[in-house]
């Protein structure tokens, strides 16, 4: 079981042929010294970070865990555009910038950390990755606190990136950049009075219908509760698509977190890690949210987030 | 090559993780015997490879698998690659089905399927410039390829990890597999190395001017550059009774350093850090390191920082050898690639001749091993370092019976 310590994020509308947010001012709160060469995910993952930690010195030590379904995905597309359109062989800074840990090295140096470093992606369910691999090196002793994002961007044509995506034309999209601070629920741990804004457990990859159904039947046996559902290639998460888990679903308390105009969340692959975030800080709700996400494959990517009074 | 298989279930006290099945694709050959056949001749392999499509001529070095002027397409060959190397490691484990679909899957690659959104783009723009109609946007499906390769053709539908940490990506995919047998959540775990041609990366090293005109040379005074290589491994790992049997993964460390983007301090105290922290998390000394996989690469900096950390770690540097100049810089891949031919080394007996080197460089202080010596049973550091600053050491015990 994990304990969120502090969650926090950043999460913008990214409209059709309009310009992307201005992030320079945001940099410049979040930046503790000037990091040059650094592309928009970089930065996404810098602001987010943030957000969630502030100027709070960590562990030197704390693991810095980072998933994302493209990475930086605005600079390889400038970089595999310049060279198969344009025939350039790609520049070092942006060469690098294409390897997904360059963002972690420099989130890692702008916070001072030292320890482990990881990017992992497991496509729309690369938040239950991330989470699942902390889980492992926490339980493992590996690490004792985890700095944990979920970061995905959004290039220009959308029209080209929906594609890329899976969602029918026309669907919103945010950029965002949601992170959390983690530590194991141990015999330690109880024992303080650091303040804990969720638990999230039963964090589990399943094969098929039938046993996410097991998992939500098991874990709706007390409540109160709700979920969060989205599938693969479904941008509006708020339709349900028929696969045998449409009858259990509905008429289940849906969780439906908004942006900060009051607008519904818009899709990112980052999403599942924005709606655990919301929830973690929602008050207004039942304490306990089920998330369920359906892969390609049929897979169910599930976790459980049990909110904790403050 | 099957190892010896350890049948015996996970125990109440906490098991460790054993490899039981190696796999092995690398410019060497298929399979890891014939890997190890060639390794066993000390020399190292040189190649080069001519890039079109680029405003300058680009002819770098590049160690393929097959015949690179005669390539399979991007998919067929990354995927016939997989094909093979998990079919050697599963020889002689039958996975229920139960097992196949719920073992995990950890991955690492530097470029995942970059090479075939490289062909469909190129072909596009090809017909968009006959056509003129705009080529379709760039296809980039992330990290995908491999893990819907396997879970589509092979039923493996286990929870699936992608690491993309520069070099060091399937090595810290093993030390994660490690980490899910040792808590007692699966009998088995998968881990996967694979690397294979593109033109961003051997351009972008390329651009960089990272790459060697000929065979590398690690640790050698006249070191001056890396050679890419293709490859694709995959380990079979099962929780197993500590009995020092077979090959046990005992764990590792990874960190990272922020003093450069695209390489460690070479005063060797950020590597020397996780060298370290590797032998406390296994609970072991200096002395009972019989010898390091190194990772050098033949680049100055790499081969610096490394050096100087193993002097920091150890009084009396243990034997040491590279493996590189056998099968190029497999990046992503080279953790489970070269901890597969090491494995496969072990079983042999015989700690390889660490190719390309022939004169020491003083400022090293060090030099690797220019003659094979026999492989004791014991424990075992493998080091891999990447961009990034990202940095990783296993460790891995080899029993008397192997």
């Amino acid at each position: 079981m994990l304990e969120i310590l502090a969650t926090g994020g950043y999460c913008a509308a990214i409209d059709d042929d309009c310009p992307e947010p201005d992030l320079r001012d945001e940099l410049a709160r979040a930046c503790h010294q000037r990091l040059r060469r650094i592309d928009r995910f970089t930065q996404l993952c810098l602001i987010g970070s943030h957000r969630c930690v502030g100027d709070t010195p960590l562990d030197p030590q704390t693991g810095l865990y980072l998933g994302s379904r493209f990475a930086s995905v605005s600079n390889t597309i400038s970089v595999h555009t310049q060279m198969i359109e344009h025939g350039h062989v790609p520049k070092p800074a942006n060469f690098i910038n294409t390897l997904s840990n360059s963002a972690g090295f420099y989130v890692g140096k702008n916070l001072h950390l030292d320890g482990k470093n990881l990017f992992v992606s497991r496509v729309d369910a690369s938040t239950e990755a991330v989470l699942q691999i902390a889980r492992l090196d926490l339980a493992s002793a590996q690490v004792q606190t985890v700095l944990l994002g979920i970061v995905d961007e959004v290039p220009q044509p959308l029209a080209h990136h929906r594609l890329r995506l899976g969602v029918a034309p026309g669907t919103p999209l945010s950029e965002a950049s949601h992170w959390f601070l983690l530590r194991a629920a141990n015999e330690s741990s109880a024992g303080d009075d650091t303040p804990v804004l969720g638990r999230i457990s039963g964090i589990a990859t399943l094969g098929n219908s039938a046993a996410a159904e097991d998992w939500l039947r098991t874990h709706t046996a007390a409540g109160p509760w709700m979920v969060h559902y989205s599938a693969a290639g479904n941008g509006s998460y708020l339709e349900l698509e028929d696969d045998g888990m449409s009858e259990l679903l509905a008429g289940l308390p849906r969780y439906l977190p908004v942006m900060d105009d009051g607008t519904a969340m818009r899709f990112s692959p980052a999403r599942t890690a924005g709606v655990l975030s919301a929830f973690v800080q929602d008050d207004s709700t039942a304490s306990t949210l089920l998330s369920l996400h359906r892969d390609s494959d049929g897979r169910y990517h599930v976790l459980r987030i049990d909110r904790q009074r403050q | 090559m099957t190892l010896e298989a350890e049948r015996h279930p996970a125990t109440t006290t906490r098991p460790v993780a054993k490899i039981v099945g190696c796999g092995i694709v690398s410019t060497l050959g298929y399979g890891l015997r014939q890997n190890l056949d060639l390794i066993s001749t000390g020399e190292g392999r040189f190649a080069t490879r001519s890039l079109s499509g680029f405003n300058e001529a680009i002819t770098a070095p590049f160690l393929a698998i097959g015949d690179s002027d005669t390539p399979r397409p991007a998919k067929a060959h990354c995927e016939a690659l997989l094909d093979h190397a998990l079919e050697e490691a599963l020889t002689g484990h039958s996975l229920s089905d139960e097992q196949r679909r719920t073992l995990p899957i950890f991955i690492g690659s530097s470029s995942y399927g970059i090479g075939i959104g490289e062909e469909i783009y190129r072909a596009a723009v090809t017909s968009a410039t006959s056509s003129g109609v705009p080529p379709r946007p760039l296809p980039l499906d992330g990290f995908t390829q491999i893990s819907q390769h396997l879970r589509q053709q092979h039923q493996l539908r286990g929870a699936d990890y992608a690491y993309n940490t520069a070099c060091t990506a399937s090595a810290n995919a093993l030390l994660s597999a490690i980490n899910s047998i040792r808590l007692g959540e699966h009998e088995y775990a998968l881990v996967v190395g694979v690397e294979t041609f593109n033109a961003t990366t051997l351009s972008g090293f390329f651009g960089m001017q990272l790459l060697s005109p000929e065979v590398m040379r690690p640790f050698d005074k006249r070191r001056n550059g890396l050679v890419l290589g293709e490859g694709c491994a995959v380990l079979l790992l099962q929780a197993a009774p500590a009995d020092g049997r077979g090959f046990t993964l005992c764990g590792g460390a990874s960190g990272c350093d922020s003093f450069s983007i695209s390489a460690s301090n070479p005063d060797g105290s950020a590597i020397a850090a996780v060298m370290q922290r590797a032998l406390a998390q296994c609970q072991l000394r200096t002395s009972d390191i019989r010898a390091i996989k190194a990772h050098g690469t033949a680049s100055p900096m790499n081969d610096n920082g490394e050096a100087a950390g193993m002097r920091r770690v150890f009084a009396e540097v243990p034997p040491f050898f590279s493996l590189k100049a056998y099968i190029g810089h497999t990046l992503g891949s080279c953790g489970a690639l070269e901890t597969a031919l090491m494995i496969g080394c072990l079983r042999d007996g015989l700690l390889p001749v660490s190719a390309g080197f022939a004169e020491a460089d003083d400022e090293l202080g060090i030099a690797p091993l220019t003659a094979t010596r026999p492989a004791p049973a014991g424990h075992y550091l493998l080091n891999f370092f990447g961009f990034g600053g990202n940095n990783c050491s296993l460790i891995l015990h080899a029993g008397e019976e192997r």
